[in-house]
């Protein structure tokens, strides 16, 4: 049994174990609202990069977690990180794992013979959550971290045995301890050796802290060379650390090599923090500060033995304030850790995710309602999101400048070379029948990224569409790994079982009839603008999105002439009455060219919308003559009443009603 | 108190375990006494019906597609005590020890495979008997390949991976993590034996290097060329010279049909590298200015050099791609060398791409040096692009040449014979399209290729969704002899490479006085 050393007496034993209940259900309660109100723990597994291995009771699939150390962990976190594709269970096991963690924590604290109630017990929790608020998803981490505390504990209630027996129950404790968690086992053999060491056990603190970096070196490099490989597990944030992984010094080789070349040191340096994962690293650096803060505690909290608890020996003057002060670190260190992942998450971030999240499941209007909430991290990928979200709702001529707009948004011309993910490319060019393309960006983004389930659906989608179901089955069998996808992958292995080519399905024909059907070749290079639409629309003049995107893009490019001489093209889409941004683009340009643009939409422009870019055009004189030099202060002028409108997009750029910055 | 945790710990792992190693020391399962004739044979996933055996192979295991609640499968020989498996979920795998001694006592003879399924009505079916043959002839131990993602544009993770045939397990040659996720693009050994290797990588940390392992000892040496990269090399046999092709490779997309990614050479030649003075030259029969040469392979008795050539249509490589792209199809091409002047002859036409139809690149001959075995595509230098890139072999005494039976209606390519020249696995991309994995065939004296089958896995259910694809796979009669960590850290090791041979170089005239290197891209 566990003793808590200096809380001898059982009226301080229940006040402390009292503390410790009501400390573990508000870390519980204040968690679970925590994930559940703000982070939302199905956006945690939508960030996930990392693929499940088989999730299963199959004795197999255990015996391959087992063969490899952390393999347990890896496995049962597997186990439990596909929950989180549900709001409420994946919010619940999160905030029992933190509870563990600090659960774990006390036990710890309590086998050093530290006071449970020390608030510094909620440092890991606070960690995890923010963690949980980069949508980090801490689940490996949080289970092995346990995993160390306990095992810390196990070794340090071994304190007053026998060098022998320490030095064997050391041994043991580093097989099962590296066995279960891997290369975490790094945390838990250099507290033993620091452990040992400051209590000048020289030779037993030495071997504790030669195993914390042998022991996982020797298993990545001799023992379990490829475990990590077979098993798909990314390399540790201890591997990445110190890195372990194969060599000690290949991992960091090439940055050793460009700093000696005295390339670019600053962008060298950002570029080998986030090679080394800052937040998993930074995580390393926070527990092991914990860790020796708790063990040189101990050590100190032994050679000062605490004072008394007993009344007699409490010190004079006013016991009430004596209270307040011993009290008041603790209150405040408690406050400091409950506001910190508050104060930490990003509701912006959140909105960036969630867009993210939607646009994968086709919730349109999700996307649309979460756009204005991250104008600010706006960029190339979150507007094309938001441009494909209007097209499916049929807005995207209609209502596009509502929302920032750029031509990047939607001709993604530098997107790749910005380092953009090219599965977003692949979604387009797969919606428009650019299969073969659509297929390279997909591998691309596989490879690039990682196996994440929306881009093996697509995978397995496009390979579908081009007549290739042994290949869409490799990659359903892929994803089917993810619980969230795990019916709708089976459902479609059966129907590629029945119809290998899906011929009865219209939606798949459908797919099919946008196919390219000329071939021609294009170098490395992504086809910019216009011809990206233009080709699809020759191949199949019925191609909606085609001509839709096209429109769209002549509209963000301010040509105004070729969209003008396609609005023929209009009828054959079932427009009765023109979008909104067409007809404005209508009136602006007979305006502008001061005469009627022929067309036989001419007569369609409906009266409303005439007489708003009328308004429009008298107000940007208004304001042009109140700042003539100053065209941020004249787009300022004119953003609330006409920054929805085309014609603020085409004078002062980007647009969007939340998004009144702008200016040529 | 502590100090018991450990104990008690350690007995409740050690239990489980021990009732394991128990339960997998009794005894086979028993095969049914009597069950219905389904009168036709299993599906066996992969197909392992009709196969010849290498005698040294790891375990077929196979999954049984036949609906089932219960699965036995029994192995038999002429000789030898059978081997009987069951299972559940029709996923059956051999326990090694007697698969190797079943496969060992039959070489040379057949081995009887009996499927029996129990449906869920209790009643049990025997399928119609397979039977596959063992080989006599062992193939080489061990295979290396690339293990990469079905690679575009982009350099993810790569690595180059040995695999001992006889068992499961696999080793890491060299992993791309290692130097920067440069590319690892070729693999090359001398004569099935890796004590010789040249390994060529692209990009990353340490900048593009060639590793030459020689005697079993590696070094980083300097191949840079005024015209680009060393690629596909192949050693002489007395190990003292190596030529390399140096081509300018470019990738190119196909918006519709059936290829996606394209690759062209814009300008190929091939360079000699003399390993025992670390030397480069050039020969001008080697390097012609209107043609395209590459993919070299000597002559088992290093009399020949044989290679692709073809020419090259285009005079000005600045527009990319080129319009006669399609056009580019490659000749099978020879030239003698004379070890002792080190001199190459003319070249001599082997295979005419007019005559054949098809672009024949990448040449492999048997190690007694009767058959040229080599991928035809409908055109250009990358046949692992085209679904209809096949095998062929070319007896080189008689010249006749044909497609070889074990071909599939996908792109069969890269493909290496074992040591003896009984064994030839490659890469096919047969079964999905999309990943090629590595397929053994056995080739019998008379050049005749029997039924591939694929290269055997733990997991029955292996490649079933592995989404990586089995690169340039190549036998090796023992392991790779320096450590992967060593490898990497020459790899990663930035070194000077001035090139070795400067486009300005005195250039060696061939066809009257054309000078070397003239209207070649830089």
């Amino acid at each position: 049994m566990l003793t808590v050393a200096g809380e001898p007496t059982t009226r301080s034993l229940r006040r402390a174990t009292a503390f410790y209940g009501f400390l573990l259900a508000a870390v519980a309660i204040f968690s679970f609202v925590h994930i559940y109100r703000y982070v939302q723990a199905p956006l945690v597994y939508h960030q996930a990069t990392r693929l499940p291995s088989r999730v299963d009771a199959k004795a197999k699939t255990v015996a391959d977690f087992l063969v490899y150390p952390g393999g347990a962990v890896d496995g049962l976190a597997d186990l439990l990180s596909d929950q989180y594709h549900r709001a409420v269970p994946g919010a619940v096991i999160l905030a029992a794992l933190v509870v563990l963690v600090v659960a774990a924590a006390a036990v710890l604290s309590a086998t050093l013979g530290l006071s449970r109630r020390a608030a510094r017990l909620l440092l890991p929790a606070v960690l995890l959550m923010v963690l949980l608020n980069q949508y980090v998803d801490p689940t490996t981490f949080a289970l092995s971290l346990a995993g160390v505390f306990l095992g810390i504990a196990a070794y340090h209630g071994l304190a007053d045995q026998s060098p022998r027996r320490r030095g064997a129950a050391f041994v043991v404790l580093s097989a099962l301890v590296y066995y279960l968690v891997g290369e975490y086992y790094l945390l838990f053999a250099s507290a033993c050796g620091l452990f040992e060491l400051l209590r000048r056990r020289w030779v037993l603190g030495a071997v504790g802290m030669a195993a914390a970096v042998g022991l996982p070196f020797a298993g990545d490099v001799w023992l379990f060379p490829l475990a990590r490989y077979i098993h798909a597990v990314p390399d540790s944030w201890a591997a990445r650390f110190l890195p372990l992984y194969h060599s000690p010094w290949t991992g960091w080789q090439p940055f050793v090599a460009e700093w000696q070349a005295g390339d670019r040191p600053v962008e060298l340096g950002l570029s080998l923090l986030a090679q080394c994962y800052v937040t998993s690293t930074g995580a390393a650096l926070l527990i092991t500060v914990f860790l020796l803060v708790l063990v040189v505690a101990a050590r100190r909290s032994r050679a000062e033995p605490r004072p008394n608890a007993s009344r007699d020996d409490r010190p004079s003057g006013n016991p009430r304030w004596a209270r307040v002060r011993r009290i008041a670190p603790q209150a405040i260190l408690v406050l400091v850790l409950a506001i910190l992942p508050t104060a930490n998450f990003s509701p912006q971030r959140r909105s960036q995710l969630r867009i993210d999240y939607c646009a994968e499941n086709r919730l349109w209007q999700d996307v649309l309602a979460e756009a204005p909430h991250c104008f600010d991290l706006y960029d190339t990928a979150l507007g094309a999101t938001v441009n494909r979200a209007l097209y499916h709702l049929g807005l995207l001529n209609e209502a596009m400048f509502r929302y920032p707009q750029q031509i990047d948004t939607l001709a993604l011309g530098d997107y790749l070379k910005d380092g953009g993910d090219p599965q977003l490319l692949a979604q387009l060019y797969f919606q428009l029948g650019r299969f073969n393309e659509a297929e390279r960006f997909c591998h691309e983004s596989i490879e690039t990224f990682g196996e994440r389930p929306a881009v093996l659906y697509l995978a397995a989608r496009l390979n579908i569409a081009k007549r290739r179901p042994e290949a869409a089955k490799v990659f359903l069998r892929r994803v089917r790994r993810y619980g969230r996808y795990r019916q709708d992958a089976d459902d479609l292995l059966r129907r590629l079982d029945a119809d290998p080519m899906l011929e009865s399905d219209p939606r798949v024909t459908r797919l099919r009839e946008l196919a390219l059907k000329d071939d021609f070749a294009i170098g490395n290079q992504v086809l910019y603008a216009d011809e990206r639409w233009l080709r699809p629309l020759e191949a199949n003049p019925s191609n909606r999105e085609a001509y839709e995107y096209l429109m769209a893009f002549f509209l963000v490019s301010r040509q105004l002439d070729p969209l003008i001489a396609r609005l023929g093209r209009a009828g054959d889409f079932g427009y009765a009455t023109l979008p909104r941004h067409w007809e404005e683009a209508l009136v602006l340009r007979d305006a502008l060219a001061e005469a009627e643009t022929p067309s036989p939409w001419r007569s369609h422009v409906t009266p409303p919308v005439a007489a708003e870019v009328q308004r429009f055009l008298v107000a940007y004189r208004a304001a042009r003559e109140a700042y003539p030099l100053d065209a941020h202060a004249q787009a300022r002028a004119l953003a609330a009443q006409y920054g929805a409108g085309y014609c603020y997009y085409f004078f002062f750029g980007p647009g969007g009603l939340a998004y009144p910055q702008g200016g040529q | 108190m502590i100090a018991p945790i450990p104990w008690r710990l350690a007995l409740a792992t050690a239990l489980p375990l021990a009732a394991v190693l128990l339960l997998s020391c009794t005894g086979g399962p028993s095969v049914p006494d009597s069950a219905a004739d389904a009168g036709r044979p299993p599906n066996l996933e992969p197909d392992y019906a009709g196969v010849v055996v290498p005698p040294n192979l790891a375990p077929l295991n196979f999954a049984v597609r036949e609906p089932g609640s219960h699965y036995v499968v029994r192995l038999s020989g002429d000789r030898g005590e059978p081997v009987a498996v069951a299972s559940d979920d029709g996923l059956m795998e051999f326990p090694p020890g007697p698969w190797a001694a079943m496969l060992e006592a039959n070489r040379g003879g057949p081995i009887h495979v009996d499927v029996f399924v129990r449906g869920e009505d209790g009643a049990w079916t025997q399928y119609r008997r397979v039977t596959n043959t063992v080989a006599a002839e062992p193939i080489d131990r061990y295979l290396v390949y690339r293990l990469m993602w079905s690679r575009f544009n982009t350099c993810g993770r790569l690595r180059l991976i040995q695999r001992d045939l006889s068992s499961f397990d696999e080793t890491l040659v060299l992993d791309n993590a290692g130097f920067g996720a440069g590319c690892i693009n070729c693999h090359t050994f001398r004569q099935n034996d890796p004590a010789d290797t040249l390994i060529h990588t692209r990009g990353g940390s340490g900048g593009s290097s060639t590793i030459l392992v020689r005697n079993g000892r590696p070094a980083r040496v300097n191949t840079v060329t005024g015209y680009g990269l060393t690629g596909y090399a192949s050693w002489h046999p007395d190990g003292g010279m190596i030529v390399c092709a140096v081509v300018q490779v470019r990738p190119f997309v196909h918006p519709a049909g059936d290829i996606v990614m394209d690759v062209i050479d814009m300008d190929a030649t091939l360079v000699c590298y003399r390993t025992d003075d670390d030397r480069m030259d050039v020969s001008p029969s080697l390097s012609r200015k209107d043609r395209l040469e590459t993919y070299p392979c000597w002559s088992p008795d290093g009399k020949y050099l044989y290679f692709s050539s073809a020419r090259k249509p285009w005079a000005d490589a600045s527009a990319f791609p080129p319009r006669q792209y399609a056009e580019v199809r490659y000749d099978l091409v020879r030239v003698a060398y004379d070890a002792a002047t080190g001199t190459f002859g003319e070249p001599e036409t082997v295979l005419a791409s007019a005559d054949t139809g098809i672009s024949m690149t990448q040449p492999r001959i048997s190690p007694d040096g009767r058959w040229l075995l080599f991928c035809g595509s409908p055109y250009g230098c990358f046949p692992v692009c085209h679904a209809a890139a096949d095998l062929y072999l070319l007896d080189l005494a008689s010249g006749r040449w044909k497609p070889v039976a074990a071909n599939s209606d996908k792109a069969d390519s890269w493909h290496s014979w074992s040591s003896n020249g009984r064994w030839v696995v490659f890469s096919s991309k047969r079964g999905n399209g999309l990943y090629a994995r590595p397929y053994i065939s056995y080739v019998d004296p008379s050049g005749t290729f029997h039924k591939a089958l694929l290269l055997p896995q733990r997991d029955p259910e292996h490649y079933r969704s592995f989404v990586r694809t089995y690169n340039v796979p190549e036998l090796i009669a023992s392991p790779v002899p320096v450590e992967a960590d060593r490898l990497s850290r020459l790899v990663a090791t930035p070194m000077e490479a001035e090139s070795r041979l400067p486009m300005t170089s005195a250039s060696p005239e061939v066809n009257g006085g054309i000078r070397y290197g003239e209207g070649r891209t830089p």
